[in-house]
C-alpha cells in the first residue's frame, strides 16, 4: 500500500501520523465552516432585527431551519437543545458528500470518519440514558421482557454504530468507485470521449447529490428516533 | 489441484461475486415499497408528500442489506485479489 498512499504523513516523537487525502478534506471543511459560521455570527450581531434578513443572514437562516426540520420529527420540544450539535453533523455531513462533484474525494468515503461519527450518537444515546433514570434503570430497560433476552437486547445496541456508519460508507464508497470507474473508461476510449461526458452528470446528480443527501438525512434520522427513545416522555 | 496463491485470488473474486447476489433481496423488497407507495398515493392523493417522504426512507433503509455485502465484495476483492 506504500505507493498508493496519497497525503500527509507527519511525524512527531517517532510515531508516523498518516493523514489521509480525504481526512485532509474534512479538516479543510471544518476550517471553513469554523470561518463561516464566525463571520455569519458577526453579522447576525450587527443586523437591524425589523428588516427581513438577506444574503448570508437568510442563508444561514435557511441552513438552520432545514436542520431542525429534519430533527423536529422525532426529537419534538428537545431539538433546540440538541441543534447545536445534530445541525452541525448535517451541514458537515452534507457538504462533505456534495464534495465528489468537485473532483475530491468525500471524506466519508473513509470508515475511520463514519465511524466517528456513529459512536459519536451511540455513547450519546448511551449517556442520555443512563442520565434518565441511573444505571440499574437503564441495564433493566435492557431486559425486557425477560431477563433471557439481554444478550439479544445488548446486541440491538450495538448493531447501531454498526449499521449507520457500514450504510453511509457502502453508499459513498460505492457512489465515488463507479464514479472512478467511468473516469478511467473515459479516458481509454479517448477520441469518443467528448460523447461520453453526456452521461457523466447524470452519475453525479444521483451517486453525488442525491444519493448523498438521502444518505445524510437517515443518518440524523435514524440518530434522532433512538435519540428521543431515551431523551423524550413517552406519549399514550 | 494447486492451492497456491492464485487459486485463493480467484476464489475471492469468485466469492466476491457470488456475494453480489443479495442485490436480489433489496431490489424486491424497495420494488414493493414503491409499489406500495403509489398505491397509497392514487387512494389518497393528498398525502402524496408524506408517502414519498417516508417511501424515500424505507428504501434507502431496504438498501443496507445490499450495501453489506457490496462491503463484504470490496473486503474480498482489495485484501485478497
Amino acid at each position: 500500500m506504500e505507493g498508493s498512499f496519497d497525503g500527509i504523513i507527519i511525524m512527531i516523537f517517532g510515531y508516523r501520523l498518516e493523514l489521509q487525502q480525504s481526512i485532509i478534506n474534512w479538516l479543510l471543511l471544518c476550517i471553513i465552516f469554523c470561518g463561516f459560521f464566525y463571520w455569519a455570527g458577526k453579522q447576525f450581531e450587527k443586523a437591524d432585527v425589523r428588516k427581513a434578513p438577506s444574503g448570508i443572514l437568510l442563508l444561514t437562516e435557511m441552513v438552520c431551519d432545514l436542520c431542525q426540520n429534519i430533527l423536529k420529527d422525532n426529537l419534538k420540544e428537545k431539538t433546540r437543545h440538541y441543534l447545536p450539535l445534530l445541525g452541525t453533523l448535517v451541514m458537515m455531513m452534507a457538504c462533505s458528500n456534495l464534495l465528489g462533484l468537485l473532483g475530491l474525494q468525500p471524506p466519508t468515503s473513509n470508515l475511520s470518519v463514519n465511524i466517528a461519527l456513529a459512536l459519536m450518537m451511540f455513547f450519546m444515546i448511551q449517556y442520555n440514558g443512563i442520565r434518565k433514570g441511573g444505571v440499574w434503570n437503564r441495564i433493566k430497560e435492557l431486559a425486557e421482557p425477560m431477563w433471557i433476552m439481554m444478550p439479544l437486547n445488548i446486541v440491538g445496541e450495538l448493531a447501531l454504530p454498526v449499521s449507520l456508519s457500514m450504510r453511509l460508507f457502502g453508499n459513498i464508497l460505492a457512489g465515488s468507485i463507479i464514479m472512478m470507474l467511468v473516469y478511467t473508461l473515459l479516458k481509454l476510449v479517448m477520441p469518443f470521449t467528448a460523447l461520453m461526458y453526456i452521461a457523466t452528470p447524470f452519475l453525479h446528480a444521483y451517486f453525488d447529490i442525491f444519493s448523498g443527501l438521502i444518505q445524510t438525512y437517515i443518518f440524523f434520522t435514524l440518530a434522532s428516533f433512538f435519540l428521543s427513545e431515551q431523551v423524550c416522555e413517552e406519549q399514550d | 489441484m494447486e492451492f497456491n496463491e492464485f487459486f485463493v485470488q480467484g476464489m475471492a473474486v469468485l466469492a466476491a461475486g457470488i456475494a453480489m447476489l443479495v442485490g436480489i433481496g433489496p431490489a424486491i423488497g424497495q420494488s414493493l415499497t414503491a409499489s406500495k407507495a403509489v398505491e397509497g398515493i392514487s387512494r389518497n392523493p393528498d398525502a402524496a408528500g408524506k408517502v414519498r417522504s417516508v417511501m424515500v426512507l424505507g428504501i434507502a433503509l431496504a438498501e443496507t442489506t445490499g450495501i453489506y455485502s457490496l462491503i463484504i465484495a470490496l473486503l474480498l476483492i482489495f485484501l485478497k485479489a
